[in-house]
């Protein structure tokens, strides 16, 4: 369900990162450690399986400015992403065989490499792959006949039956063309070639700038669909403020100003303004209403009632930037349909005392199934998030940004021990040590 | 007269839920004030400190804590107070068995089918994760379903349900 490694090689501030991550992933580190270059790595990925790999690596600045400064052209550039969301295909257990096999895929690598050119500002692509490992699972066919407006229709019901074993299938890119480089299955059963890969698929061009990722393979599709479900979030509280258009986009805008568009959906929903007003109240306690105001120029504000107040709803322009930033929190938490969501410094204009409800819910929402990724330079998110998920930024002696975790150091173990909190060592910057 | 304020320790966020829903409100008429304070990311030495002073100010206070695997309450205040010496056994407060078990007491039969849960007559051997188990599809999140039940709780039906809270009832209430 979600991306347990990153790997990847000459990207801005990083020359080799490997690092696994975990369904919360609390990011801390100095200022220009590599923070926002990390989360640089999901949005690059993202706009590749949205706009194509060109038009991805120009939105990182260009060439110059998308790989490190220092090491330049003369090293290239990879990345390889390790997704455990699991999917399966139906095939045909061997040629004219009534065997209907099950794959089902419970890890996905995708990796691919850049070559620059040196002297010029071009790339090309060396290398661009596809592994899946897999279980095969027998599938028992029944056939019954029903009886339906005096027609007989077939349906046919479907029983698993037994684990065949696992496998492997890797798919890379030849030239223009994308190819089965192996597949592996389990003894006795009988695949062809055709039937996991048909051969109308495998015609499929590529063109020199694109990826195995832009063409819409079964095997393909589930990666390409991680990549691009990922939410990336850096709210200004000063634009929800303003009245929005309503003919913005339905899903939260990466800095929230649709938040009035997205508010509208969720008051009209029972059950989910129901949640909504649970969660705001569990951190707002005076909050009493929250609703959206239709205005003749087609625009929407938000606006809140307080307890203090019976009949008196504020606009948006009058609330706070903490609770404009609780509001956009909890609906990029419960409300986003994300398989990532990205936050940078979700505490800000928070009140300390609520920093320890923020964080609960932030670990409440990724133990739904969604994966959380936070930057942070505040010690009291530091203090209550358990150490096991928190990652730290910081830059080697050559200047190339790295990753580590302090829950492996033997030293902060040490300081822990002795009572010294986490939030102390994060303060005197001895959680590298 | 005298200031008169409480100060209740409790373990975690999950706790300070329920006493900030629940118990607080209850306890508004008795007293000029009451804190519900978190003590599981306080360090040890803060929180005697925390002790000393309200113990100063005259203030009344509560420690809150599960029994968890404890074999009984006499020991389970023996093992906080042998972890804070000033601390004063009749303000110690066990919860039988984790806070979850005061959660679903409170539910009748007719509030549990609303909320889709199985009805307990009785919590105490309720433990945090069966009732992580018993949190229903409806709810993708664990604090939104918590914070449905206290909409719910009745104390009255809590009392019969779970001896532990009957007895902090009668103490404090």
């Amino acid at each position: 369900m979600a991306i347990t490694k990153i790997k990847i090689s000459n990207f801005k501030s990083f020359k080799n990162l490997e690092i696994e991550l975990g369904m919360l992933n609390v990011l801390i580190g100095s200022n220009a450690s590599g923070k926002s270059n990390f989360i640089q790595i999901f949005k690059f990925l993202r706009d590749i399986t949205n706009f194509g790999l060109e038009n991805a690596i120009s939105m990182q600045g260009g060439i110059e400015y998308f790989r490190n400064i220092n090491i330049a052209a003369s090293e290239p550039f990879s990345v390889t992403v390790v997704s455990n969301q699991e999917h399966g295909l139906m095939i045909q257990g061997g040629e004219g065989s009534k065997r209907l096999v099950e794959i089902k895929i419970y890890e996905t690598i995708y990796e691919f490499v850049l070559k620059f050119k040196k002297g010029r500002l071009g790339f090309e692509i060396i290398s661009d792959k596809l592994i899946q490992k897999c279980e095969f699972i027998d599938i028992e066919r029944q056939s019954k006949r029903i009886m339906k407006r005096e027609k007989f229709d077939n349906k046919i019901e479907i029983k698993k039956k037994e684990k065949l074993g696992s496998g492997e299938i890797i798919l890379s890119r030849h030239g223009d063309k994308v190819k089965i480089d192996k597949a592996t299955f389990p003894k006795g059963i009988m695949i062809n070639k055709d039937d996991l890969f048909p051969l109308f698929l495998r015609e499929e061009k590529l063109s020199p700038k694109d990826l195995l990722l832009k063409l819409s393979l079964p095997f393909v599709r589930p990666i390409e669909r991680e990549l691009i479900n990922v939410a990336i979030y850096d709210f200004d509280p000063k634009l929800p403020k303003e009245s929005t258009p309503i003919t913005g986009k339905a899903e939260l805008e990466e800095n929230g100003r649709n938040l009035a568009i997205v508010l509208n959906n969720i008051v009209k929903t029972k059950d989910k303004y129901r949640k909504f007003s649970n969660l705001i109240k569990e951190l707002l306690p005076f909050m009493d209403k929250v609703d959206v105001e239709k205005f003749a120029d087609k625009s929407l504000l938000f606006i809140i009632r307080e307890i203090y107040s019976e009949k008196k709803f504020l606009p948006a322009s009058l609330i706070s930037d903490g609770t404009v930033n609780i509001i956009a929190l909890i609906i990029a938490l419960y409300f986003e349909e994300k398989s990532l969501t990205i936050i940078e410094e979700p505490e800000r204009n928070i009140h300390p005392y609520l920093i320890s409800k923020v964080i609960d819910m932030i670990k409440d929402a990724s133990l739904q199934k969604k994966q959380i990724i936070v930057t942070t330079h505040n010690p009291e998110v530091v203090k209550h998030t358990d150490l096991k998920n928190i990652l730290l930024v910081s830059r080697d002696k050559e200047g190339f940004s790295i990753i580590s975790r302090p829950e492996d150091k033997k030293e902060v173990k040490i300081f822990l021990d002795n009572e010294i909190g986490i939030e102390e060592l994060y303060v005197q910057n001895l959680l590298g040590v | 007269m005298a200031y008169k304020g409480l100060f209740i320790l409790v373990e975690g966020l999950n706790d300070k839920r329920f006493f900030d829903k629940i118990i607080k409100p209850k306890l508004k008429k008795k007293y000029d004030s009451v804190e519900v304070i978190q003590y599981a990311n306080l360090k040890k030495e803060k929180l005697k400190r925390f002790l000393r002073s309200i113990e100063k100010m005259k203030a009344n206070y509560l420690y809150v804590g599960d029994i968890n695997s404890t074999s009984c309450v006499i020991k389970k205040k023996q093992k906080i107070q042998g972890k804070f010496r000033n601390i004063d056994k009749g303000k110690i407060i066990v919860v039988i068995k984790e806070i979850e078990s005061w959660y679903l007491a409170g539910l009748n039969d007719k509030n549990s089918k609303k909320l889709r849960i199985r009805f307990l007559k009785n919590t105490e051997k309720v433990t945090k994760d069966q009732f992580k188990m018993l949190i229903p599809k409806k709810f993708d999140s664990e604090i939104d379903f918590r914070l449905e039940i206290l909409k719910f709780f009745s104390i009255e039906t809590a009392k019969q349900k779970n001896k532990s809270f009957k007895y902090f009832v009668n103490k404090m209430l």
